[in-house]
C-alpha cells in the first residue's frame, strides 16, 4: 500500500511529466486551447501509455534482456508505440464512430509525443528511487504508467482553463501565441514544484 | 548558390525550429537549466538531423509512399541508437547530463518534420545543408537559453562558478517556461522590426527609383 | 490474387522495403554494439574515477568494521599510489539519520597520511545536507593530523551539527577502517568498561590524580536532539565523585539546555554519590529533583540529562579498573 502512495503521488504530482520532467510539451502547447480537446488529448495518451507499457515492460524484461538486445530498445519500443496507435485507431474506428470523432484526431499525433516513449523508457531504468525498497515489475511499471497519465491529463486541463480565461485579456503583439502559453505554463510549473518538497 | 543561401537563412532564422516553429520543446525545456548539456543536446540532434536527411532523401526514390513513416522513424531509432552508444563511450559526461532525454530524440519533431517536409522532396546535397542549417539553428537557441538559465539559475556558465547571485527558480522547469517563452517573444519582436525595416527601404527605394525614372523622363 | 501478382503489388513492396531497413537497422546496431559497447567494468572504473578525479586502477579489498558509528560499504585500494577509497555510512545524523560518503585515505608508506577527499554520495533524513558546502568538507583535509578523530565542532562553515557528526563519523570509521587492514590499531581501552553504550570511548581520556584520584575527560555520544557532551569528573579512590564539571554542552540550543536539570548542569547531584547512588538515580528516573524552595523543576531535556547521567556512571563504575592505572602515563599525556 505504501508504495501504490508512493507511486501515485510520485506520478502525479512530484514527478509529474509536464511541469516536472518536461516530458509531452507537443500536446500540451499545441492542444490546450479549448478544455474538451485538452481532455480528450490526456485521456487518449493515458491510454497509449497503458497499453504501450503493457507490451514494452514484459517484452523488454523477458524477451530483450534474456537475448542481449537492449541496445534495440529505442527501435522496439517506437516501433510497439506506433501499431499500437495504429491498430488503437482503426478499433476505435470500427466499434464507436462517436468515440473516433470525440478521440480520433489526437491518436496520429499520440506517436511522435514524448510522454509515451519516456514512459516506456523511464520504467526500464532505475526506479528505486520512487519504489523504495519494492523491486520493479509489471503491475508497479502498469500503475506507474496510468497514473503518470492522469497527472499528464490534469496538468492539460488546468492549462486549458487558464488559457481560456486568457483569451479574455488583450496580449501584447510579440507575446500572443506560444509565449504566453508559456508563461501560463511556469505558472503552473511553479504550483506543481510546491509538491516536490513532500518527502514520503 | 542563392538557393542554398535560403535554406541556410531559413533554417537559422526565418524557420529556426526552436524560436519560429516551436518544435522540440521537451528537450529544450527539460536541459536548459545546464548551458553544457543543452549545447550537447544541440550538437546531437545537429548530427543525427543531418544524418538522417541524406539518409533519407538518398532512399526516397526507394521507399514506397505507403510505408515511408515508419521507414522514417526506424531510420530516425538506428541514428540515434548509434548516437546514444558513441556517446556513452566516448562522451560519458554528456551521457549523463542529457539523460532520458537522449532517447527522446527519436520523437523530436523536427527530425520527423524535416524529414517529411525536406528531404523526402530534395537532393542529398540540399537535404545536408537543410539538416546542418536546422542543427545549427537549434543549437545556437539551446545555448542562447541554456547560457541564460544557467547564468542566472545557477550563478554559473558551463559548470564554471561565476557569482554567488542566484534566482533559483530559473534553473527549474518553471524558469525553462518562462525564459523560453521571453526568448520567443524577443526573437519574434526582433525578426518582424527587422522584416519591417527592409519593407520600408524596400519601398523608400522603389519610390526614388519611380522619381529618378520620372525626372528622366 | 495469385502468388504472383502478390509479388508485383505495392504491399508486397511495402513489406519488402521495411523488413529491408528494419534488417540492416538491427545488423549495423548490432556491429556498432559489439564495437561500442561499455562494459559493466568500465562502467564502474567511470564511477570510481569520477569520485578520485583521475583515471587510476583499483582493487577491492574485503570490508569489515573496527568502528560502531560507522558502516564500510565498500572499500578499494588505488593500484597506482596505494591510496584508498572507501565508502562509508556514518551513523548518529539528524534525526537517527546517516550520511554515506566516498572517502580518499592518503596511505603513503604503510601509514595514513591525511585525507585527499570527501565526496557525499547520499544521506537518509539529513534535510540540510545542501548546507555542508565543499569548503566544510575540504576541512577534513585540511584538519588532519595523526590519529585525529573528527568531531563535528571540528569542521565549520555547515550550521548543521547532526549532519556533520554522521559525516565525521563515516571519515573516522574510514580511517579506522585503513588503519586496521596497515595493521596499526591502537587498542580502545575503554571499549570493555561498563556504561559505555552512550560514551565516545576513543575520544575519552582520563588521568591518575597525585592523591590516586582519577579524572575522566569524558565525551558522550549524540542522542537523537542533543550532540555529544564533555564533561569532567574526578572520582576518589573510594568511588565518590568529587568533581564534576561539563566543558561542552552539546545540546542543541539555550532553550534545551536550560531544560536540563540544574543539579546534572552544575553537578551537585553527582557530587558525593558513588556508583551505587548514581544507579539508584539510573533505576528511578530523574523526576527526583526538586529546587531549594521544594518545588519540583520540570525537565524538558531528557536525552542531555541522560547523557550527563550515563557519563558519571561509566566514572564511578570504572574508577578501579586496572586498565586506567597501568596507561596513566600515555593516557594522561594525550589529553
Amino acid at each position: 500500500m505504501g508504495t501504490f502512495i508512493a507511486i501515485v503521488l510520485a506520478a502525479v504530482l512530484t514527478n509529474n511529466f509536464i511541469t516536472a520532467k518536461t516530458y509531452g510539451i507537443c500536446p500540451f502547447l499545441g492542444v490546450s486551447k479549448k478544455t474538451s480537446s485538452a481532455a480528450g488529448m490526456g485521456i487518449a495518451v493515458t491510454l497509449v501509455m497503458v497499453l504501450a507499457t503493457l507490451v514494452t515492460y514484459p517484452i523488454y524484461t523477458y524477451v530483450m534482456v534474456p537475448l542481449k538486445i537492449e541496445f534495440l530498445e529505442i527501435i522496439f519500443f517506437i516501433f510497439i508505440i506506433a501499431s499500437l496507435v495504429q491498430m488503437l485507431e482503426k478499433i476505435i474506428q470500427k466499434v464507436s464512430p462517436t468515440l473516433y470523432g470525440a478521440m480520433g484526431i489526437y491518436l496520429p499525433l499520440i506517436t511522435t509525443n514524448c510522454a509515451v516513449l519516456g514512459v516506456t523508457e523511464l520504467l526500464i531504468g532505475d526506479m528505486s528511487a520512487i519504489l523504495g525498497t519494492a523491486s520493479m515489475n509489471i503491475g508497479w511499471a502498469v500503475i506507474y504508467s496510468l497514473f503518470a497519465g492522469l497527472g499528464f491529463t490534469l496538468v492539460m486541463i488546468i492549462m486549458s482553463g487558464m488559457r481560456e480565461k486568457l483569451n479574455y485579456y488583450k496580449t501584447p503583439k510579440a507575446l500572443s501565441g506560444f509565449p504566453i502559453a508559456m508563461v501560463t505554463a511556469c505558472f503552473i510549473c511553479m504550483a506543481f514544484y510546491v509538491f516536490s518538497l513532500i518527502s514520503i | 548558390m542563392n538557393k542554398y543561401k535560403k535554406i541556410t537563412l531559413d533554417g537559422l532564422i526565418y524557420q529556426n525550429p526552436t524560436f519560429m516553429l516551436v518544435l522540440g520543446t521537451c528537450p529544450t525545456l527539460g536541459l536548459i537549466s545546464s548551458a553544457f548539456s543543452s549545447m550537447g543536446m544541440g550538437l546531437t540532434v545537429l548530427v543525427v538531423l543531418t544524418l538522417s536527411n541524406i539518409i533519407i532523401s538518398a532512399l526516397r526514390k526507394v521507399i514506397p509512399g505507403a510505408v515511408r513513416i515508419p521507414c522514417y522513424i526506424v531510420i530516425i531509432a538506428t541514428l540515434v541508437t548509434f548516437a546514444r552508444m558513441f556517446l556513452e563511450k566516448f562522451v560519458p559526461d554528456l551521457y549523463d547530463s542529457l539523460g532520458g532525454f537522449l532517447a527522446l530524440i527519436v520523437v523530436n519533431c523536427i527530425i520527423l518534420g524535416r524529414a517529411e517536409a525536406f528531404a523526402n522532396k530534395n537532393g542529398v546535397l540540399e537535404s545536408a545543408v537543410d539538416g546542418v542549417a536546422n542543427g545549427l539553428g537549434f543549437t545556437l537557441a539551446l545555448t542562447i537559453m541554456g547560457v541564460i538559465c544557467e547564468f542566472l539559475g545557477k550563478g554559473s556558465l558551463f559548470g564554471l562558478q561565476i557569482m554567488e547571485f542566484k534566482i533559483g527558480m530559473l534553473a527549474t522547469p518553471a524558469g525553462a517556461f518562462l525564459v523560453y517563452g521571453i526568448c520567443i517573444a524577443v526573437f519574434v519582436y526582433i525578426i518582424d522590426g527587422f522584416e519591417r525595416w527592409r519593407r520600408v527601404k524596400a519601398n523608400k527605394l522603389a519610390r526614388e527609383n519611380l522619381l529618378n525614372a520620372k525626372e528622366a523622363a | 490474387m495469385t502468388v504472383k501478382q502478390f509479388f508485383k503489388s505495392t504491399a508486397f513492396k511495402c513489406i519488402l522495403t521495411l523488413t529491408c531497413v528494419l534488417l540492416i537497422s538491427g545488423i549495423f546496431l548490432t556491429i556498432m554494439n559489439g564495437l561500442l559497447a561499455v562494459s559493466d567494468a568500465e562502467r564502474f572504473e567511470r564511477a570510481i574515477n569520477k569520485i578520485y578525479g583521475k583515471s587510476v586502477k583499483t582493487e577491492a579489498v574485503a570490508v569489515a568494521n573496527y568502528n560502531d558509528n560507522a558502516t564500510i560499504d565498500e572499500a578499494y585500494k588505488v593500484k597506482d599510489d596505494g591510496n584508498y577509497l572507501i565508502k562509508a555510512t556514518g551513523k548518529g545524523g539528524y534525526d537517527n539519520g546517516t550520511v554515506t560518503c566516498w572517502i580518499v585515505v592518503n596511505v603513503s608508506g604503510g601509514a595514513v597520511k591525511g585525507i585527499d577527499k570527501v565526496v557525499i554520495e547520499s544521506n537518509k533524513n539529513q534535510s540540510y545536507i545542501d548546507r555542508v558546502t565543499d569548503k566544510a568538507l575540504n576541512q577534513f583535509t585540511e584538519l588532519y593530523t595523526d590519529g585525529i578523530i573528527y568531531t563535528q565542532d571540528l569542521i565549520t562553515n555547515a550550521t548543521v551539527k547532526g549532519t556533520k557528526t554522521a559525516i565525521c563519523n563515516a571519515v573516522n570509521g574510514a580511517l579506522d577502517f585503513v588503519n586496521a587492514k596497515l595493521g596499526n590499531v591502537t587498542e580502545d581501552i575503554y571499549a570493555e568498561f561498563d556504561f559505555v553504550e552512550y560514551i565516545e570511548t576513543k575520544l575519552t581520556s582520563h588521568e591518575v590524580n597525585e592523591d590516586g584520584s582519577i579524572t575522566f575527560h569524558i565525551v558522550t555520544k549524540g542522542l537523537k536532539e542533543p550532540s555529544g557532551f564533555k564533561v569532567d569528573i574526578t572520582v576518589d579512590t573510594n568511588g565518590v565523585v568529587t568533581k564534576y564539571e561539563i566543558t561542552e554542552n552539546g545540546s542543541t540550543s539555550g532553550a534545551y539546555s536550560d531544560k536540563m536539570h540544574a543539579g546534572i548542569l552544575d553537578g551537585t547531584l553527582f557530587v558525593g554519590l558513588d556508583f551505587a547512588g548514581i544507579e539508584s538515580i539510573l533505576d528511578n528516573g530523574i523526576s527526583l529533583p526538586s529546587d531549594n524552595s521544594g518545588t519540583e523543576i520540570s525537565t524538558g531535556a531528557t536525552h542531555s540529562n541522560y547523557l550527563c547521567l550515563y557519563a558519571a556512571a561509566f566514572a564511578t563504575k570504572n574508577y578501579d579498573n586496572e586498565k586506567l592505572i597501568v596507561e596513566d602515563v600515555e593516557e594522561g599525556g594525550q589529553e
